[in-house]
């Protein structure tokens, strides 16, 4: 068979295999909601062995007139998102950040490893009005 | 909630936000920041295709993380912060009192408190690393507590910094709003082996933090820290951002929605 041709199959595979990958995915997904003072968790969930991990951070509203005004964080007001999933071998993946509103952190875990979830979010700014805080968990299964 | 259940509950906030900008607040705005999380996995190029026929201005967005405090600090910061209004939200939708884990004194040496309302359990350790060990160690302390302790262990012996998330726009030409001297990462997920039992960490991956030679021009651009996606390799396309006029917000909005329910709009002042 005449090289380009070879390459224009494999080509073709690449781009079959990948669009097979991208659209077999499943995803569950969790609204959590809930006041934040100083921090709350949510979990743990049971959630296996996910192909990839998003938290997107839907409204993040202050209780009081004050935003929270520490130099270091955005203009609008942050809060601390932290997404941790353990397996009982030991396993610890973590991912977290300041979020807010309409921002993400997302990840994939190892998939050899499956385990439970934790959703943790702490106020960290300087200046500490409670906060509302809805925020979606999506888990991409393969 | 089911997803079906997830895109209507959605479709309906959006629906209202846009109503109530629209209607009341926004009479003195023209334009309107809007933006829809598509995920990693979402069709983020066809959204933005057909948006850019109504925008005044769009783009595609990912995600990266600057760091904004040193690990040691955040940790110790963190451990110290107030037990006050601590819950926990379970998954069967209760939610009952966290238990809380302080410092009480930092160095000489370090003390820990344990409590969980009915019982008080104190670690006292020569170092903070020697404290926390005990802490992960000990079977009465909840396995939540734990799990947070692991991640501040991790961030305190390896100083991975306190980081915030920040859009990665395409600008291509350098922009970049947010703290000075930004380190980025563009994957700050950690992966680690522990084991209480030796006190021993095995790391698998660290965040890798890169320091950008950028210089601010401003603190933020509309309540975010941007970095241009061009100085960065491996961006993800996780969204799309739009500024539009007032009259195409519905159209967009119903363009995005075909799209994602994760749709956040904000007027332009």
């Amino acid at each position: 068979m005449p090289k380009p041709q070879l390459i224009k199959i494999a080509a073709l595979a690449v781009l079959v295999f990948a669009v097979a990958v991208t659209y077999s995915l499943t995803i569950s997904s969790y609204t959590l909601e809930g006041c934040v003072t100083t921090a709350e968790s949510w979990g743990p969930l049971s959630v296996g062995s996910p192909y990839y991990v998003s938290l997107y951070v839907n409204s993040l509203i202050p209780y009081s007139s004050m935003y929270c005004t520490s130099p270091a964080f955005a203009a609008s007001g942050e809060l601390l998102y932290v997404v941790q999933i353990t397996s009982d071998s030991g396993y610890v993946q973590t991912a977290s950040g300041c979020l807010g509103e309409g921002e993400s952190i997302d990840f994939y875990p190892n998939p050899y490893y499956s385990g439970f979830l934790t959703v943790y979010v702490e106020n960290s700014c300087i200046v500490q009005p409670s906060y509302y805080t809805s925020f979606t968990l999506s888990l991409y299964y393969d | 909630m089911t997803r079906e259940v997830a895109i209507l509950v959605g479709v309906v906030l959006a629906a209202a936000a846009v109503a109530v900008v629209l209607g009341t607040g926004g009479h003195g705005a023209e334009l309107y920041l809007v933006v829809g999380y598509l995920g990693p996995f979402g069709n983020v190029d066809a959204a933005l295709k057909e948006l850019q026929k109504y925008a005044v201005w769009a783009s595609w967005v990912g995600s990266v993380n600057i760091a904004i405090e040193d690990g040691k600090s955040a940790a110790l910061r963190m451990l110290s912060m107030s037990c006050e209004g601590r819950q926990i939200w379970l998954p069967n939708g209760t939610v009952k009192n966290a238990p809380c884990l302080r410092l009480e004194q930092a160095g000489g040496p370090y003390v820990l408190v344990y409590s969980d309302g009915s019982k008080t359990l104190r670690f006292r350790g020569d170092t903070l690393e020697d404290a926390l060990w005990l802490v992960i160690q000990n079977d009465e302390v909840d396995e939540t507590t734990k799990g947070e302790v692991k991640t501040i262990l991790l961030q305190y012996l390896f100083d991975i910094p306190l980081t915030s998330a920040a859009w990665a726009l395409p600008f291509c030409n350098g922009t970049y709003y947010g703290p000075p001297r930004p380190k980025v990462a563009v994957d700050a997920v950690i992966r680690a082996f522990i084991y209480p039992e030796n006190k021993t960490v095995k790391p698998v991956e660290l965040p890798r933090y890169v320091e950008l030679p950028l210089r601010p021009l401003g603190p933020s651009w509309f309540g975010h820290y941007v970095v241009d996606a061009c100085a960065l390799d491996n961006v993800r396309k996780e969204g799309v951002v739009a500024i539009v006029t007032k009259d195409k917000v519905e159209t967009v909005l119903k363009i995005l929605q075909k799209y994602t329910d994760m749709i956040h709009i904000q007027p332009i002042k």
